[in-house]
């Protein structure tokens, strides 16, 4: 079985819920920010009886096993549905001369490379995480650099009209990748509970990081933006005659891909755990299923 | 203390196809000598490079059997027939062999052989038989003298501070090396014979209380299976100690310095030695091992560090600044400064081929030019790349054909590829590969290749060895080799082996 580590766990799932920040659709504001690290709280809660489970030796049955398949088969839909409306915003440059056919090819190419990574395996994928994490982490950190010469204090005040319970909803509905978390736990040698803790303290962390990070440089013109995270990566530019939106292009790029081939990878080792006799194409099918998840989510 | 062949050669199991007809019963030694000597003819189609010498010693028919050109003529008469001619009369064969076995001392290997395919197999490893008139024994001398390149400075992997003096094809002189540096019981070599047509001689070497038994025992049964008609190099040995999936990167690696090998066996791995090749395969390899030299360890730890962060910067350069530069310059113009996008725009705007395709055209003459200089006499070769680099590049810059920025990416990028010589297959191809990717897609195919590539190398791993060690799965400890060069007398006491590194 493949064993990983607890910094590979946390660097995968957070690579992913880094990506569906950077997708936030609508305004935010500061009760976002508590709503978001309230949801990440309930969800530790949640977590808790797992991570102890697990503790025990404990395996998950084939019913709980199918519902997660199921339920990361959606939420990769929903990766690839984020990844299609939020590159509206981001300049690619062949999707953008090439309309719908670039598009689709962009996605298309997305895919293949999740196909790849999801079918070279978790403890690879964990292996590539830590490193993705690590390198984009350092192209946020400049982006950071550059949100602090655009920020104001007072946007932290900004109404967007909100109630909490209706933010912590939203925060986890944006936490879909705890599906992904809860399959994954159980590949830890050791230290279910710490991990736990862990990863869902880093979530709302970083949550409250790059929210706030967003409110104080687009608060003044949340009513006009439609992705405020990508607006606020746009608005910071460190240097008065060069832009680095390509960074973020970058951190975008592959926090998606890692985003989506977890979900892949995950769903494709529930299958082989529900079916073990279906030994070949796991990869191709769940990115497939995905797609198919996508397709609906986007017309609906 | 006699040996019989097979303790000499602990790998001939009688398992290839010339084992298994040899050692057939029929092809047991007969008492008779001529009829011995009637079915080497045979077997060896009347070679003319096995040498049979008749004579009388002791009173009895003798033959020595050899081969041409894989002994020593001058040893021979010497060493060989002038006692062997010398013996008085004695009663029969066996007390021959065992006067000349016990008392005369010929040479220091003196195997014996009770069938064809053994003596032949003596007979091709340069060693000389003696048959003797009613005996169903050979006795073999080693008295090998082929010709062989002496010990000379690697030609790659050089080095300032360390020892000139880098492997040679002949596998004994090897072995000499490796134990000249390592006088530790510990330090074993095992000989073995591989491919069922060249019977190459390989030597495994390790030391046994370094290295992971179960990292042994895998390459063992992974040699055991191996099933390859002959081997001639490496590159012959190579897949059958890996893993069989698509690894861009090789996790088995090669040195052609006995000292580079020694420090490896310290740290618990493998070495297989090949005869006829003047490197030996290290079992397993990281990737972070491409970026060490032994002139690391001879230089201040400060100053080791800055080589060190060079070489990865250089790596990095060398993969990903043409495709880096085609990108930028055909679809981020924003992340340059305004003085350096008039310089580009106004070096670029006479160049009548996109810059991708500019890019390709330098690259690949590149690449045309240093293969035309490897594999020509190397004074023509020379020539080959001034004339190449000098004339050609110039007339491409003055004709207006390539940039000179662009011109100057390429250059520094093959270049960086060259600081890290062990990694330059890959980095040709994966430059192409990046360049290709960022002059349709920009940055956005780019970030698609390199996470790509980024989870095949996470992906290389072999006998539970992640290639990626100690960076992912983060090794703390590791770190003092691989993110800086701790100081000599810590890395010393803290007595590393790659055992630490194993998943």
């Amino acid at each position: 079985m493949n064993r990983i580590t607890a910094g590979q766990l946390c660097a995968m799932g957070l690579t992913g819920e880094l990506f569906v920040l950077f997708c936030t659709e609508g305004t935010i504001s500061a009760v976002t920010v508590a709503g978001y690290s309230i949801g990440a709280g309930v969800l530790l809660a949640a977590a808790m009886p797992l991570a102890a489970f697990y503790r025990r030796d404990g395996r998950l049955c084939r019913t709980v096993q199918a519902l997660l398949l199921l339920w990361l088969i959606i939420w990769g839909g929903m990766l690839f549905s984020m990844q299609w409306k939020t590159s509206r915003a981001i300049y690619i440059p062949y999707e953008n001369s090439g309309g719908s056919a670039g598009k689709l090819l962009v996605s298309g190419l997305i895919g293949l490379v999740c196909l790849y990574i999801s079918s070279a395996g978790i403890k690879a994928l964990g292996r590539a995480a830590v490193i993705a994490a690590a390198v984009g982490t350092l192209c946020l950190l400049a982006a950071a650099a550059g949100a602090v010469k655009s920020h104001e204090w007072e946007r932290l005040s900004y109404d967007s009209g909100a109630s909490l319970g209706g933010e912590v909803l939203r925060g986890l509905k944006a936490s879909g990748g705890a599906g992904a978390f809860a399959v994954l736990l159980g590949m830890q040698r050791k230290g279910y509970i710490r991990s736990t803790a862990v990863y869902f303290s880093a979530k709302a962390a970083l949550s409250a990081a790059v929210l706030v990070s967003a409110l104080l440089v687009t608060g003044g013109i949340m009513q006009t933006t439609d992705f405020p995270v990508v607006t606020a990566a746009q608005l910071s530019q460190p240097f008065p005659s060069q832009r680095i939106d390509a960074l973020f292009l970058i951190v975008f790029t592959v926090y998606a891909v890692f985003a989506i081939a977890l979900q892949a990878a995950a769903a494709a080792y529930l299958m082989r755990e529900i079916f073990p006799g279906f030994r070949r194409f796991r990869s191709l099918t769940a990115i497939a299923l995905m797609i198919a998840a996508a397709a609906v989510l986007t017309l609906l | 203390m006699q040996k019989r062949p097979d303790e000499y050669y602990p790998g001939f199991s009688g398992h290839t196809s010339f084992g298994v007809i040899f050692l057939n019963e029929k092809y047991k030694l007969m008492p008779s000598l001529e009829a011995n000597l009637v079915r080497i003819g045979e077997l060896t189609g009347g070679s003319s490079d096995i040498l049979i010498n008749r004579f009388i010693a002791g009173g009895i028919s003798c033959a020595l059997v050899s081969c041409e050109g894989m002994i020593s003529t001058a040893l021979i008469t010497e060493l060989v027939f002038e006692p062997i001619t010398a013996i008085e009369p004695k009663e029969d064969a066996e007390a021959l062999f065992s006067f000349i076995d016990s008392y005369l001392l010929l040479s220091t290997d003196r195997p014996q052989a009770d069938d064809l395919g053994n003596v032949l197999r003596l007979v091709h490893s340069g060693f000389a038989v003696l048959l003797a008139e009613g005996s169903t024994n050979a006795l073999g001398f080693g008295v090998q003298g082929y010709a062989s390149r002496g010990v000379q400075e690697p030609s790659g992997e050089g080095n300032i501070m360390g020892a000139h003096e880098g492997f040679t094809e002949t596998i004994r002189v090897s072995m000499s090396q490796i134990r000249r540096r390592l006088k530790t019981p510990e330090l074993v070599m095992e000989m073995m014979q591989k491919g069922t047509k060249s019977r190459t001689d390989i030597c495994l070497c390790y030391m046994k209380d370094r290295v992971p038994e179960r990292l042994m025992k895998q390459i063992r049964a992974s040699l055991d299976k191996m099933n390859a008609e002959a081997v001639l190099t490496t590159g012959y040995l190579r897949p059958f100690v890996e893993n069989g999936r698509f690894e861009i990167f090789s996790s088995t690696g090669v040195t052609e310095r006995p000292d580079v090998l020694c420090s490896k066996l310290i740290e618990g791995r493998v070495a297989v030695l090949v005869d006829g090749v003047p490197f030996a395969i290290v079992i397993p390899r990281l990737f972070c091992e491409s970026f060490q030299t032994l002139d690391d360890y001879s230089f201040k730890p400060y100053y080791a560090t800055f080589l060190r962060w060079l070489k990865y910067l250089a790596f990095i350069m060398a993969v990903l600044l043409p495709a880096v530069y085609a990108a930028i310059v055909m679809y981020h113009p924003e992340l340059l400064n305004s003085t350096l996008f008039m310089l580009l725009v106004e070096a670029e705007k006479n160049a009548p081929l996109s810059i991708m395709t500019e890019a390709l055209f330098v690259l690949m003459m590149y690449e045309v030019i240093r293969e035309a200089g490897v594999r020509l006499p190397k004074p023509v070769g020379g020539a080959v790349s001034i004339i190449s680099g000098l004339i050609i590049g110039d007339a491409a810059v003055n004709s207006g054909l390539v940039s000179t920025p662009l011109l100057t990416m390429t250059a520094l990028a093959v270049l960086g590829g060259l600081v890290v010589p062990e990694l330059n297959p890959e980095v040709t191809v994966l430059r192409f590969a990046f360049l290709i990717a960022g002059g349709l897609m920009g940055l956005f195919g780019i970030s698609l290749l390199a996470c790509a590539v980024l989870v095949n190398i996470c992906a290389t791993e072999d006998y539970g060895f992640p290639y990626t060690a100690p960076l992912s799965p983060f090794k703390r400890r590791g770190m003092g080799d691989t993110a800086f060069r701790s100081g000599m007398r810590k890395m010393q006491e803290r007595g590393f082996t790659v055992e630490e590194y194993h998943e």
